[in-house]
């Protein structure tokens, strides 16, 4: 009789605004360009699992706002300090980037179901079902992108993770009062009504370790619970928290990429590179294919199965 | 499509500051006229700023009657060139005829000849006519109409019935100098004459008004301050905009120093940024050389094509002209 | 591909119907080496009128794009000789020249321009028609783009490579100029961007030959085979096609500055064009009947585009067995373009580029009757195989598939269909609110995917095609380019005598205009309860995000 390990794959992408390489005409004011670095970790079995190259896509920065000629700086206005108020330049670079991030994570969850599918191991577990974990608050792109999908509920669920306050590794630039709902920062099980009639995703904050946890969940159609059993959680040095350790383990390798220790193209026989100290886990390359994208890789220490 | 200022009729029509100098040295160095000498000094060394050229003029236009004698001694010199003259050039040595006696530059020649040709359109924020005199003496089937309205640029390219066609000059910021009959019975003195139409050949040899023919036409200087000059230049511009949008391939600004035009830059960058047009900015190095290039750099850099190019209009406009031969594309 | 290029015969490119009697050889032999046989064996495979066809009950391949694009040859060509009659007897016509950059004596250059740019000015269509771009705006995969939509940019740039290097370099010979600029110059005109506004005029604006024949063919085969739109349509019978554009040429001109002047019973016939046009949106293309249906084929053309361009695996089963059209294998896969050395994506570009890629793909290269549903087939057997998918969507999606089969097969017809899956009466707003709309129901539609869809259309302004910008300083302008003249007065005072005096505007017909938008609630799986429930939610949710409904909307 098989036992059905519930799969967990975490994306893990970083989006920085970067200098575009020389001869490149970037968009506003100064030639710049958007770099988002992203991977996957998957642990398909009781204790090994897979982890994707990491790779760097680019995106240009959009033209501020035509509007933004016409500002004015005035008397009295509002800057916004803390955010709040219109710019016409956030507002397309925010809208951009969240653009971008979105087709990042849709590919990337794309990727991985089409990875799972062509690598299921017959012999240990059975591979029907797999649980998303994506590091940092859900953005509504995101959430729609993934809606679009018309994902099946049951067997594959979607939840983000992000330790409150964020950490600046996650988020430079906003914070939760702009990226986080208000009805999501209360712990689960506290009374009060989520008003939302049609609602895409629910949110709620538990404890790990001394920092809060934010948990969000695509909830479309149905409730289906997040199978907390199969996650083996470890200290987060880059968050001050406690992660699962594959979410620890693809913020290492996005990391990595961000520091160029990897060539783009990957070529042949490129090793993993070890995660800064801060992103590491244990996990040992126990074999790596060549011609694959990804890393064969063995966690050390027990796992347990979800029945 | 060119953007014509100042400095394409450098040399051949008094600037600002030149005519600056000549107030200074006509005012009487009194305390009645204390403010407005003070004034006029600062209009000689080319560093006023907007509100001052405003109120210079219009303490030299007021009712009291020593500036009218010398508003109307102003008037008669810098239209017919009557003595004492204005003096122009960068050592003052060039004496002006006079508007109504000026004659094109090789730069405007060199507008009109691709203007006449159908290759080039022309806003200018000029008061001298000089490109429509171009056009007129360039003679065979070219002739000039300057248009000073939204509704002149609407009647231009709405006419149905016009046997041929005459190339345009569009008057962006309507004339800063225009004339008016000092007769206060005429008709012509409510009514502000664009200076281009007082263009004859052979130009006139007084300001006799053509209406009344007893009174003179008297020079009135339209600056009051920017904000009534840009919302008079706005719907000729948009006008301009909307019959022209598809025809033009590039703007060229010539002899602008940008210095007092924000609105117009915000303008001509939209325009080009819309219709993804390079934009070329001719003038030669100097202190405002560079105002229309850090406008760019400050909100439109990426997303507009900008080259500045050092030289003065009289070198380049003939030059260019010459390279961009219509006939051979 | 290129080589030795082929053109198709003068006889088969003029449409009869809009030639008066003995006008014919005349026109004929102007399209002489004119249209490339690459152009007619791209546009007669693809229809018109997309899945419509299929809907009506009707076989398809009498509305291809082919058909349609003689019949607004021959109109532009009767068109161009009108107006450079004209243009020759004022003397206008070497201004005209001039300022192309063109010598004295090209004149038959410029009309060889003018036409290719009509013959080719539907180049950029994939199978399904308009369908196919509504999708990919609905998911926001069209590149921000000046003139053509960012898919049909691409797939003409594409083709144009393609298919038609040959007939540049012979145009820029006999031009003696660069065959780059050639291609531009069509291009320009073909988007609505040119500058010489009576040539624009005829190739793309609010009035072009494309608008005169498709109106006139859309009539006349709705009032034959449908009583759909009712009797509200022009006439049609012999001999009055051509007779009603001569009418409206009668009193057209060109002046000084190149602009199209419509004066007279010219302007009338304008704005009876403008208005039918409206009018064939409002009750045919648009109308709730056509939309329940295609927001059916709409849904799984768009499901299967975003899995096909998403995921690799999926796409290179799609296009298994499919040959590629090479011009368009350079964009491989998203992953493959996006981690390509020194690689910097526009990634709508990139999205569309590769939908349109793939398509190309599935589309066959030989005509078949049922061209577009047997791409729609393969689309929707791909989908129901997806296990990842919920298998409640993927019930929804049988059941639109076999609706659209029924009608196919004439199992049931447009109107018995509608009737059962439309939820209660149509939501109508302003268009001017169309966007706050969309954003509003975006969620909606996730949720309820299980059991309806949620469709979203507005109708079109008045002055459809052509050139439009936006001035974006303090004062915004939205405008249309000023390249043809009417009278002055609303449109109901135009009339014999008037003349053309002023641009036409959107301001000049606003009498036109049907500013509205209509969100229809399909449900497949019949009308009830439940989808009346969402029709509820719907209505309710455009409420309270600020949404104004009209209750009625106003007909002409």
């Amino acid at each position: 009789m098989s036992r059905v390990f519930v799969p967990w794959a975490t994306i893990g992408f970083a989006w920085r605004l970067g200098h575009a390489p020389p001869g490149h005409q970037g968009g506003w004011d100064l030639p710049r360009l958007m770099f988002v670095d992203w991977t996957y970790v998957a642990t398909l079995g009781v204790q090994h699992g897979w982890i994707r190259r990491p790779v760097r896509w680019r995106f240009p920065v959009p033209e501020s706002d035509p509007d933004s000629a016409a500002e004015r700086f005035g008397a009295s206005q509002v800057r916004g300090l803390f955010g709040g108020v219109r710019s016409a330049r956030l507002a397309r670079l925010s809208e951009e980037a969240e653009r971008v991030i979105g087709d990042v994570i849709t590919y990337g969850l794309c990727e991985v179901l089409d990875f799972l599918k062509k690598h299921e191991e017959p012999d240990e577990v059975q591979v029907d079902k797999v649980q998303f974990v994506i590091l940092g608050a859900a953005l509504p792109k995101v959430v729609g992108r993934l809606a679009s999908l018309r994902l099946d509920p049951v067997r594959i669920r979607v939840a983000w993770f992000c330790p409150v306050p964020i950490p600046q590794w996650i988020s430079e630039r906003a914070d939760e009062f702009l990226l986080i709902p208000p009805e999501h920062l209360r712990e689960e099980g506290e009374a009060g009504e989520n008003w939302e009639e049609e609602r895409l995703v629910r949110g709620w904050c538990t404890k790990r370790g001394e920092k809060l946890l934010l948990v969000q969940q695509l909830t479309l159609w149905e409730r289906s619970e997040l199978n907390w059993e199969g996650l083996v959680w470890a200290e987060a040095q880059f968050a001050k928290s406690m992660l699962p350790r594959e979410v620890i383990a693809a913020a290492g390798q996005v990391e990595n990429r961000y520091r160029g220790s990897y060539s783009l193209p990957a070529r042949e026989g490129d090793e993993l590179v070890e995660p800064p100290e801060g992103f590491r886990v244990e996990y040992q390359v126990v074999r790596a294919e060549r011609g694959l994208d990804a890393w064969r890789i063995r966690w050390a220490g027990r796992t347990p199965v979800a029945g | 499509m060119f953007v014509l200022g100042a400095g394409v009729s450098y040399g051949v029509v008094p600037l600002l500051r030149d005519i600056g100098a000549w107030f200074v040295q006509q005012l009487p160095n009194d305390e009645q006229h204390k403010k407005a000498h003070s004034l006029a000094e600062k209009l000689a060394t080319g560093k006023p700023n907007r509100g001052e050229v405003a109120e210079l003029f219009s303490l030299l236009q007021s009712e009291k009657e020593k500036s009218r004698g010398i508003w109307r001694r102003f008037s008669e010199a810098f239209l017919l060139g009557s003595d004492p003259k204005i003096k122009m050039g960068e050592q003052g040595q060039t004496p002006f005829s006079g508007l109504l006696k000026a004659n094109p530059s090789e730069g405007h020649r060199s507008l009109a000849g691709l203007a006449a040709n159908h290759a080039a359109w022309v806003l200018s924020l000029n008061f001298d006519g000089l490109t429509v005199k171009a056009l007129i003496k360039k003679g065979g089937d070219a002739a000039g109409v300057a248009l000073h309205s939204a509704e002149d640029v609407r009647r231009y390219f709405s006419a149905p019935d016009a046997l041929k066609s005459v190339p345009a000059v569009i008057k962006v910021r309507g004339d800063v100098f225009y004339a008016r009959c000092d007769n206060s019975l005429c008709p012509a003195a409510a009514a502000e004459q664009a200076l281009d139409r007082l263009m004859r050949d052979p130009p006139q040899s007084d300001l006799r008004c053509p209406s009344c023919h007893a009174g003179q036409l008297l020079l009135q200087f339209l600056f009051p301050g920017f904000r009534s000059k840009e919302e008079a230049a706005y719907p000729i511009l948009w006008e301009a905009r909307g019959f022209l949008g598809p025809r033009v391939s590039a703007i060229i600004i010539v002899g602008l120093s940008g210095r007092w035009d924000r609105y117009l830059l915000e303008f001509l960058f939209d325009w080009a940024r819309e219709r993804e047009l390079p934009v070329l900015d001719v003038k030669p190095d100097g202190e405002d050389a560079k105002v229309i290039e850090s406008f760019w750099q400050t909100y439109f850099k990426g997303r507009v094509n900008f080259h500045f190019i050092n030289a003065t209009a009289e070198e380049w406009l003939p030059e260019f002209c010459r390279a961009f031969d219509w006939k051979n594309p | 591909m290129n080589g030795a290029l082929s053109y198709v015969a003068e006889r088969d490119v003029v449409e009869a119907e809009y030639c008066p009697e003995g006008e014919r050889p005349s026109l004929e032999t102007c399209f002489a080496e004119l249209v490339p046989e690459a152009a007619r064996s791209i546009l007669e495979n693809v229809s018109q009128w997309g899945l419509k066809e299929l809907w009506l009950g009707v076989a398809p391949g009498n509305h291809s794009r082919w058909n349609h694009t003689k019949g607004a040859l021959t109109i532009a060509l009767r068109w161009y000789h009108h107006l450079n009659r004209h243009l020759t007897s004022q003397g206008l016509a070497k201004d005209c020249l001039r300022q192309l950059g063109l010598k004295e004596g090209a004149e038959d250059a410029l009309r060889k321009l003018v036409l290719l740019a009509v013959a080719l000015h539907d180049i950029g269509h994939l199978p399904f028609a308009h369908l196919l771009g509504e999708v990919l705006e609905s998911i926001n995969w069209v590149p921000e783009g000046k003139g053509l939509s960012g898919l049909e940019q691409e797939v003409l740039e594409a083709r144009f490579k393609e298919h038609f290097q040959g007939l540049w370099k012979k145009l820029g010979s006999e031009l003696s100029c660069n065959p780059d600029s050639v291609q531009a110059a069509v291009t320009d005109l073909i988007s609505g961007r040119h500058g010489l506004p009576w040539a624009q005029a005829i190739v793309n604006s609010p009035i072009d030959a494309d608008k005169l024949d498709y109106v006139q063919r859309d009539s006349e085969f709705l009032r034959s085979h449908t009583s759909i739109a009712g009797g509200r349509l022009p006439p049609t019978g012999k001999g009055q096609k051509a007779e009603w554009l001569t009418e409206f040429f009668a009193e057209q001109q060109v002046n000084h500055a190149g602009m199209l002047c419509l004066s007279g019973r010219s302007a009338v016939l304008a704005a009876d064009l403008m208005r039918d046009r409206i009018y064939l949106y409002d009750r045919f293309y648009l109308s709730p009947e056509i939309r329940a249906i295609e927001r059916m084929a709409f849904e799984l053309i768009q499901q299967f585009l975003i899995r096909a361009v998403m995921s690799e695996r999926f796409s290179q089963t799609a296009t298994a067995g499919t040959s590629s059209d090479h011009s368009l294998e350079s964009t491989s896969t998203l992953g493959a373009t996006m981690e390509a050395e020194d690689a910097v994506g526009d990634i709508r570009k990139l999205k569309c580029r590769l939908a349109a890629h793939i398509l190309m793909r599935l589309a066959p290269r030989r005509r078949t009757s049922l061209m577009e549903f047997t791409v729609l087939e393969d689309m929707y057997r791909m989908l129901k195989n997806e296990e990842s998918v919920d298998a409640g969507v993927r019930e929804l999606w049988q059941q639109c598939f076999d609706q659209l089969r029924q009608l196919k097969e004439r199992g049931v017809s447009i109107s018995e269909l509608a009737k059962r899956a439309l939820v209660r009466e149509p939501l109508v707003l302003k268009r001017r609110q169309y966007d706050l709309a969309l954003e509003i129901l975006r969620p909606l539609q996730h949720v309820y995917a299980r059991q309806a869809l949620i469709d979203l259309v507005k109708l079109p302004r008045a002055l459809g095609g052509g050139g439009r910008w936006r001035g974006r300083t303090a004062r915004k302008v939205d405008e249309v380019d000023w390249n043809i003249l009417v009278p002055e007065g609303p449109i109901s005072r135009w009339g014999g005598g008037s003349k053309a005096c002023r641009p036409l505007t959107d301001e000049a017909v606003r009498e036109l205009e049907r500013p509205y938008a209509r969100v229809l609630v399909v449900a497949p799986f019949g009308s009830d309860v439940h989808s009346e429930y969402i029709w509820d939610r719907v209505r309710a949710a455009l409420l309270e995000g600020g949404v104004e409904l009209v209750r009625r909307a106003r007909r002409a």
